[in-house]
C-alpha cells in the first residue's frame, strides 16, 4: 500500500514536471502569439516574453522529475531493506527479502494437490520470529485438520531448510474458501464459453 | 577518483572501473550452482529496455583504504539452501576479484531478492 502511495505521488510529480516542460516548449514556438491563444494574465505574458523564464520553467520541470525518481528509489529501497531477514557471514552480510520467502512458499505448496490457491504473507516481528500467514482456498475433498497440519509442517521445515534459520517460525493458516465440485464445473464451463469457436470447425475434407 | 581504483606501476597508472568489478562479480556469482540470475534495480531495468547490458544493480564502493565493498542482489533457484549459495557466491566473487584485479575485498553483501524455479524443473513439471 505504501509502495502504491509512493508510486502515485511520483506519477503526479512526473506529470507536473512534464506539463512544465511542454508549457515552456509551447511558449517558445514563435507561431503562437499571446493574443491568438488568449492568455490574459500578465504572468504568462512575462514568461513568454523572456527566454530565461522559459528555460527556468523547463529546467525546473526536469529537476522535478529527477528528484521524484530519486525520491521514489530511496523510499522503495528503504522499505525493501526493512522487509528482509539478515545473516552475518565472515565475508559480509546476507539479506533475504521476505518476498523471496513468499515465492518459495508458493513454489513448494504446489505439491499438495488439495490446495487450489494460496496467498502467503511473511512478517518478521520485533523479537526476530518469522510469522507466516497463509490464506488458502481448498478443494472440497480435502480433510482440513490433516491438510493444515501437513501444510504447517512442510512450510516450517522447508523454510528452515532453505534459509538455515533457527528462529521460531509461526505458521498461521486462514482457509478463505472451500471450492465445491459444482463451482469447479461452473468455472470450467465459463472458461469454455469464453473461448471463441471457429465457425464450421470440425468439418474436414474427406 | 571515487569511482575507480588506481594502482601505480613503473610504466604508468592502472585504473579499474567499478563497472569492470561489477562484471567480474556478476560472472563469478553466476558460476555458482543455485544462482538463477543477478537481481535488478530501476536503473538496470531501464537499461535492459534500451537494450544495453549492464551490471548496475551490483553496488561497488571503495572505502578510504582503497578496499572494495560489494553488494550483490541475487535471484536464487528453488530448492537450494540460501546460506550455502550465498557463502559460495561470496567466496567465488572474492577469489575471482583477487585473482583478476589484485584488489583487497573488505565486504561482499548478498541480497536475495527472489526465488525462482530453474528451467529444468519447469520442463519436468
Amino acid at each position: 500500500m505504501r509502495t502504491l502511495g509512493v508510486l502515485f505521488y511520483t506519477a503526479v510529480l512526473v506529470f507536473i514536471g512534464l506539463l512544465m516542460i511542454v508549457f515552456s516548449i509551447v511558449l517558445s514556438i514563435s507561431g503562437l502569439q499571446v493574443q491568438s491563444i488568449k492568455f490574459s494574465t500578465d504572468l504568462l505574458y512575462v514568461i513568454q516574453a523572456s527566454l530565461n523564464y522559459r528555460i527556468i520553467i523547463g529546467l525546473s520541470g526536469v529537476l522535478l522529475i529527477i528528484i521524484s525518481f530519486s525520491f521514489m528509489q530511496l523510499i522503495l529501497s528503504r522499505f525493501q531493506r526493512e522487509k528482509t531477514i539478515a545473516f552475518h557471514s565472515p565475508s559480509g552480510d546476507v539479506t533475504i527479502a521476505l518476498s523471496a520467502i513468499e515465492d518459495l512458499i508458493r513454489h513448494f505448496v504446489l505439491i499438495i494437490p488439495q490446495i487450489r490457491e494460496l496467498k502467503p504473507d511473511v512478517i518478521v516481528n520485533r523479537k526476530g520470529n518469522i510469522i507466516v500467514n497463509l490464506r488458502v482456498v481448498l478443494k472440497s475433498e480435502a480433510n482440513i485438520p490433516e491438510l493444515t497440519a501437513q501444510l504447517q509442517e512442510i512450510t516450517k521445515s522447508k523454510i528452515q531448510e532453505v534459509l538455515g534459520v533457527e528462529e521460531q517460525i509461526v505458521i498461521r493458516i486462514h482457509i478463505a474458501k472451500i471450492m465445491s465440485r459444482e463451482e469447479k464445473e461452473k468455472r470450467r464451463k465459463d472458461t469454455d464459453k469464453d473461448e471463441p469457436k471457429i465457425p464450421f470447425g470440425g468439418y474436414g475434407r474427406v | 577518483m571515487f569511482d575507480r581504483n588506481d594502482s601505480h606501476t613503473e610504466l604508468g597508472t592502472i585504473k579499474i572501473h567499478r563497472n569492470s568489478i561489477a562484471s567480474i562479480a556478476a560472472l563469478a556469482a553466476l558460476e555458482i550452482e543455485g544462482v538463477k540470475a543477478i537481481g535488478k534495480n530501476l536503473r538496470s531495468v531501464i537499461l535492459d529496455l534500451v537494450g544495453k547490458k549492464d551490471h548496475g544493480s551490483i553496488r561497488v564502493e571503495f572505502d578510504k583504504n582503497g578496499e572494495v565493498c560489494l553488494e550483490i542482489p541475487l535471484v536464487v533457484k528453488y530448492d537450494f539452501s540460501i546460506p550455502e549459495v550465498a557463502t559460495r557466491v561470496q567466496e567465488n566473487v572474492r577469489n575471482s576479484l583477487e585473482k583478476m584485479t589484485n584488489l583487497s575485498i573488505k565486504d561482499i553483501s548478498i541480497n536475495v531478492q527472489s526465488i525462482e524455479k530453474s528451467d529444468k524443473i519447469d520442463q519436468e513439471a
